[in-house]
């Protein structure tokens, strides 16, 4: 600065103005340099806990469909309606409407807010409609008083269909029962993360995406269940009951090849779209959470397995003694005396004194190993919560009676899965092969949590069948199939259960159930089974009924309860697979 | 000394204004990106809601209803032969007015007692599969 121009005796003016500029700036340059350098952490991170909010985001609920990719589960969002109980003045009459408005009990809704009256949250009603969310908007309510919050609402559009195989999301989005359950780490997703920033005044002015932190999920799980199949298994259970006003009843149609679950129908049910009313009992599956003794379906195994001994022969005749034939203290009868029979007459008339005699051959020890081999006495292992193992007593247990009453289907309980997984393992030349209800994913998901990797983009490709073990040699199965099993149908007790053009191949079952007033058989409580398949020299389908105490009609005979139901569902299955006929069918003659 | 001060003073205004622009244009672009993923959050929501509506007016249960109900014909039916009452339900439900399958099951005929013909004389609708009337097969079995 020139003061030279300056008159002499303002020049101390203007120094000192100039110091106190210089002294100024100085101070703003050293407060700028202490906030940029020094506090510039502590404030960029007060800026950023003001700015930005962090929220999690739930993943949507895997839907889950057939294996047509019908849809059997979905999600959609729906409001749940909260209030502040501060700011809510709990005013008889709009306590009444409100409650009106959501359908609730108004006493109640009172209780609980006057019980948390202190509370600033206080949940009224979740996964409202949305004709009731507009209705309560349309109240008269207090400023700030009440709120939606959005969450996830599980819909079940087939009614229903396969209730007790889906099971359902309870309030809090648990799977509950079913494949909602035990495939929940599938179906879940892992939520993820987002960040909100805020303005001055808290106002969400950005929404921060990071693909990385998105919620990850699988777009849907895809079961082995046709629902066209499915449909025709509700349909004839909802027949047998009408006619037969069972306890209980259940449906099972699997591919014996592959081990897919195609149907699993279950009596009584329950709709997942009203979850109101449900009687106690109907929460069960009975295709895998009841046992019970399978009487005559049981001797196939036994036969196959003598055969597979070298300890029959196909050809072979035995005595069934007209009908009378005691083993030791005891007597063992027959429906119908019958004097000589071969092995398939043992089966295709169902003689208990026949599968006595190969029982005895086989000892105890044998029919003991039969039993196991076939999966009796432990879970199939499907994806399916609540299977029982059945009852299968240890062999030092077993005694003389057991000689004679294992091979009628007696001293022991399956469940309706279990046998149906044996007779796959006939039906298949030998393999016994763990049944599933999981045909694959669709879509992605790249987190550690699912151990499911693989993701189906075709539906029509699966992984193979996880065989557990091998039974019986091709040739045993194959014979009991196509030869007294196709007998029974052709011309034993199964006969209710042809289908013109094609070879079907079954065998009744009909045991007495205990009484439970004096521990031993009943004669008036039953279980009534059937299980078929076809075509006998491939088979492509297995069917079974199992109905628990029929008590309508003078008759409980499997043949005649559950036999023409599971045709039905048979010949109805083979039709919508495209399952060509394998027997020349004649017409009518002109 | 002042144009050097005024042209200074003009480029760092200039540069300022350019920045807030740029700034600007960044916080535009980041509202549009963050409406986009809420419109794409909207869509799937109603994506979901109309896939559920529509596997609900295709209920296989509502199906065989109606398959049921027209009887086991070789020949599909002709357009518009539907029953009023199927027509209505499946054609005139509202958007919000999702039927409750239970109700709709409750409402169809009675069925369950129809079919205790002999399976011999009963096809299963076309809806499933038919054989050809050509069929070879058939064909050798009336010989």
């Amino acid at each position: 600065m020139n003061t030279s121009s300056v008159a002499p005796r303002n020049r101390g003016r203007v120094h000192f103005i100039a110091t106190v500029m210089l002294g100024l700036w100085v101070i703003v340059i050293g407060r700028l340099c202490i906030v940029q350098l020094k506090q510039a952490d502590e404030l960029a991170s007060y800026a950023t806990q003001q700015q930005l909010t962090e929220v999690t985001v739930e993943a949507r609920p895997a839907d889950i469909v057939d294996r047509s990719g019908r849809l059997l589960a979905t999600t959609i969002v729906a409001q749940s309606l909260f209030v502040d109980p501060q700011r809510l003045d709990v005013d008889e009459e709009f306590i009444s409407d409100l409650a009106e408005t959501l359908s609730i009990n108004a006493e109640r809704l009172k209780d609980r807010l006057c019980d948390h009256a202190d509370k600033r949250f206080l949940w009224v009603k979740r996964r409202i409609t949305d004709d009731e969310a507009a209705a309560i908007q349309m109240l008269d309510w207090p400023d700030s008083a009440y709120g939606f919050r959005d969450e996830f609402l599980r819909k079940y559009p087939q009614g229903h269909v396969a209730s007790h195989v889906l099971g359902y999301r309870d309030i809090d989005g648990a799977g509950r029962g079913g494949v909602e359950q035990s495939l929940d780490y599938l179906i879940e997703g892992v939520p993820g993360k987002r960040k909100l920033v805020r303005d001055a005044v808290g106002r969400i002015v950005e929404v921060s995406f990071d693909p990385d932190s998105e919620p990850k999920r699988f777009d849907a799980v895809r079961l082995t269940l046709d629902l066209t199949i499915q449909m025709f298994a509700e349909k004839a259970l909802d027949e047998i009951v009408d006619e037969w006003k069972p306890t209980g009843a259940c449906a099972i149609v699997m591919e014996p090849n592959s081990g897919d679950v195609l149907a699993m129908a279950s009596r009584p049910t329950y709709s997942l779209s009203d979850m109101s009313h449900v009687p106690g009992n109907a929460w069960k599956n009975q295709a895998i959470s009841i046992v019970y003794e399978p009487g005559s379906t049981f001797k196939p195994f036994i036969v196959a397995e003598a055969l597979q001994a070298g300890l029959i022969k196909q050809d072979e005749m035995f005595d069934c003694e007209n009908g009378e034939y005691r083993m030791g203290p005891r007597i063992l009868h027959d429906h119908h005396a019958y004097s000589k029979l071969s092995v398939t007459d043992i089966l295709v008339k169902s003689s208990n004194i026949g599968m006595a005699k190969i029982g005895e051959r086989l000892t105890n020890r044998g029919l003991y190993n039969a039993t196991v081999k076939f999966g009796f006495g432990r879970p199939t292992g499907i994806d399916l919560p609540g299977e029982l193992s059945g009852i299968l007593r240890p062999l030092k247990q077993w005694n003389g009676y057991s000689t004679g009453s294992i091979p009628m289907g007696h001293e022991l309980a399956v469940t309706p899965l279990q046998l149906v997984t044996a007779q796959s393992a006939l039906a298949n030349g030998g393999r016994l092969i763990t049944p599933r209800i999981l045909k694959g994913v669709q879509g992605h998901r790249s987190d550690s949590a699912a151990s499911f990797q693989a993701s189906l983009e075709d539906p029509t490709v699966s992984e193979p069948a996880t065989i557990v073990r091998p039974t019986v040699s091709s040739e045993a199965a194959r014979w009991v199939i196509e030869k007294p099993m196709a007998e029974v149908v052709s011309r034993g007790t199964g006969h209710r259960a042809k289908i013109p053009g094609y070879s079907v191949f079954g065998k009744t079952g009909t045991a007495q159930k205990m009484d439970p007033e004096n521990g031993g058989y009943s004669k008036t409580l039953h279980s009534s089974s059937f299980i078929c398949g076809a075509p006998a020299r491939n088979p492509k389908v297995i069917v079974l009924i199992v109905v628990d105490e029929p008590q309508s009609g003078s008759t409980h005979y499997g043949g005649t309860i559950a036999a023409p139901a599971a045709a039905k569902i048979l010949s109805r299955s083979l039709m919508y697979l495209r399952i060509p006929p394998d027997v020349e069918t004649r017409t009518a003659a002109r | 000394m002042f144009f050097r001060f005024g042209s200074a003073l003009i480029l760092v205004v200039v540069a300022s204004l350019l920045g807030i622009f740029v700034e600007k244009q960044n916080l535009t672009l980041r509202r549009e990106i963050s409406r986009q993923h809420y419109r794409m959050d909207v869509l799937q929501e109603e994506h979901a809601r109309l896939r559920l509506q529509s596997q609900q007016l295709a209920a296989v249960e509502r199906l065989f209803a109606t398959v049921e109900d027209e009887g086991s014909g070789l020949v599909p039916s002709k357009p518009g032969s539907i029953s009023n009452s199927h027509h209505r339900e499946l054609f005139e439900t509202t958007p919000t007015d999702v039927p409750d399958s239970d109700a709709a099951h409750a409402a169809e005929p009675d069925v369950t007692g129809k079919d205790k013909s002999d399976l011999t004389t009963r096809r299963v609708p076309l809806l499933f599969w038919q054989k050809p009337v050509a069929d070879p097969r058939l064909k050798r079995g009336s010989n």
